[in-house]
């Protein structure tokens, strides 16, 4: 059954947009990854215009990341007060981000900077999950079991000015390293449409040494806010969201977010995460294919957007 | 598939309007006259829409031609679309990877033009005239002198063709009696919003006898002229909304789901 984008003015196939989520969906519940770094490319690759598509899978990441929200507010794992300032950064690198989208639009090369910004993105991601499942699924076949702990030394990062008390992450640290990775993650967020879990959860971790419980909350609470500031952003200056496509995603992202949650708990690990990198990977080397493939024709035209 | 049966309303009036001024003998002092009518008028953009067809009616007074197939008469159909700017751009090849690189822009160019003949346009009368009525497209018709193959505008061309926004068909219009006559052209998922311009020519000998105009409106209907108007009237309040139902729709999601 086709459906008319009011936004996107394409029709498209609501079973495979709805598909399209309920897969996603799925793997986020079984990863506990946002999978705004698949909805938009795979939009991509599905004809729509990479704008809609980022603005799109930003509204789509709301939807998913308010659910896990709520769970992980009820156990107590959201840092708000880490959040907030992650996300005072995010703001204003998302508003930037929403400002570069809108300058590539217009100069034309908007498909292509956000393709190859994936490609590296997915490639780098699939790659380090794709070892790293390698090398746990050998340890667990060798046995020798190699602790890799990190120690509790005090690094740079402790050095700096401005610090701040942080009680549920039970860490007394400069404000700035949070504000400078929000804005990071903002910036993402803003041209790639995506949650951006992927370099906040270990920049938490690794960086400010947040303990691993409030790690996720936080990063899903700070998403909602992001999000939800990016798809705003991109209504304004892009009119970029197509509300209709962002619906049938919604519902399916939900429906399969819980079937992957239900999944997650019987199969194991390492398999699971070998399966995601070589889904990333595959989507990768389709932009790449994409990208390098010799044109069907040597022009296109585009329409620019009257607001 | 309401616009088909729609259609056959619209036919079944068409061909009575038209019967109606054929026995009233409308005739003018120069002779023939054509006169044209559309199937809808208005095309509605809603969720189901994948296109739409437009079948032209058309009717010539006085008709002096003995069979719909004599070829006495030829007729053209010009549908133009509303204007938009259009870039098209060059892609280029840099280590490996294709991007856009030259670009032009081409200032109020037609979404949509289709020209429907009862033979091919050459056929019918020389160029001169045919420019003169703005029958064959041209993107760029003041910078002509003398004409220079642009490759920017022959690839507009080209692809809007290949789009179906650009549509030519020298077998378009077909004479179904010795006076009325129908053209019937396919709108495709992607026609912009606005009017439609529809202008039909009555040719013999190369000479034009006479011409009619009319209208279609093509305009988003439903939830998608709603969704679509608030976008781009009240986009802070567009974008609130995206983000009250994503929030709401995983507030819903984790009340069903997610409680466990």
């Amino acid at each position: 059954m086709q459906i008319y984008l009011p936004i996107a003015e394409t029709s498209v196939n609501i079973f495979t947009i709805f598909g399209m989520g309920t897969a996603v969906g799925f793997l986020s519940g079984l990863f506990g990854v946002g999978g705004g770094f698949l909805i938009t490319p795979l939009l991509m690759l599905s004809g729509i215009p990479a704008a809609v598509a980022v603005a799109t899978g930003a509204n789509q990441v709301v939807a998913s990341s308010v659910s896990g929200s709520i769970t992980q507010w009820r156990r107590g794992n959201i840092d708000f007060k880490m959040g907030t300032l992650l996300l005072s950064g995010g703001i204003i690198g998302a508003l930037i981000g929403v400002q570069i989208v809108n300058y590539l639009a217009e100069t034309g090369q908007i498909e292509i900077v956000i393709s190859l910004l994936y490609v590296f993105f997915l490639s780098s991601i699939g790659l380090l999950m794709l070892v790293e499942s390698v090398q746990v699924w050998r340890r667990n076949r060798g046995g020798a079991a190699r602790s890799a702990r990190r120690s509790g030394q005090h690094s740079w990062i402790h050095g700096l000015p401005l610090k701040l008390r942080f009680q549920r992450s039970k860490l007394y640290i400069s404000a700035i390293p949070p504000i400078i990775i929000g804005f990071l993650v903002g910036l993402l967020s803003g041209i790639l449409g995506i949650g951006g879990g992927f370099i906040i959860l270990p920049a938490m971790i690794y960086l400010l040494r947040m303990p691993t419980k409030v790690v996720i909350g936080t990063s899903l609470f700070q998403v909602i806010f992001i999000s939800g500031f990016t798809t705003v952003f991109h209504a304004v200056s892009n009119y970029a969201v197509d509300l209709i496509l962002a619906f049938i995603l919604m519902v399916g992202g939900v429906i399969g977010a819980q079937f992957g949650a239900n999944a997650g708990q019987k199969l194991r690990g390492e398999q699971l995460r070998a399966f995601l990198a070589i889904l990333v990977l595959g989507v990768s080397l389709r932009l790449i294919y994409d990208l390098m493939s010799t044109p069907l024709d040597p022009f296109v035209i585009h329409v620019p957007i009257t607001g | 598939m309401k616009q088909t049966a729609l259609q056959f309303v619209r036919f079944i009036l068409a061909t009575s309007i038209i019967y109606s001024a054929l026995t009233h003998e409308r005739a003018s002092a120069q002779g023939e006259s054509v006169e044209l009518d559309t199937s809808l008028r208005e095309i509605s953009i809603g969720s189901d829409f994948s296109g739409a067809d437009i079948v032209i009616f058309g009717a010539v007074d006085d008709s002096k031609q003995q069979s719909p197939g004599s070829n006495y008469y030829d007729i053209v159909v010009v549908v133009r679309g509303p204007s938009e700017k259009v870039i098209t751009r060059r892609k280029e090849n840099y280590f490996g990877i294709w991007a856009n690189g030259e670009s032009r822009s081409f200032e109020k160019i037609p979404s949509f033009y289709g020209v429907l003949s009862t033979s091919p346009l050459e056929d019918i009368t020389n160029a001169a005239a045919l420019r003169r009525l703005y029958i064959e497209f041209d993107p760029t018709p003041f910078e002509r002198e003398p004409p220079t193959p642009d490759p920017f505008e022959e690839a507009l061309i080209r692809l809007k063709t290949q789009q179906g926004l650009y549509v030519k068909n020298p077998e378009g219009v077909e004479f179904l009696s010795k006076s009325l006559f129908r053209a019937s052209l396919e709108l495709p998922t992607s026609v912009a919003q606005g009017y439609y311009s529809i202008r039909i020519y009555l040719f013999h000998d190369g000479e034009l006898l006479s011409w009619d105009k009319s209208i279609v409106e093509v305009k988003k209907a439903g939830i998608e002229r709603i969704l679509y108007t608030m976008a781009f009237d009240d986009p802070y309040a567009y974008g609130l909304l995206a983000v009250a139902i994503a929030a709401l729709s995983g507030m819903v999601g984790w009340t069903i789901f997610g409680r466990s």
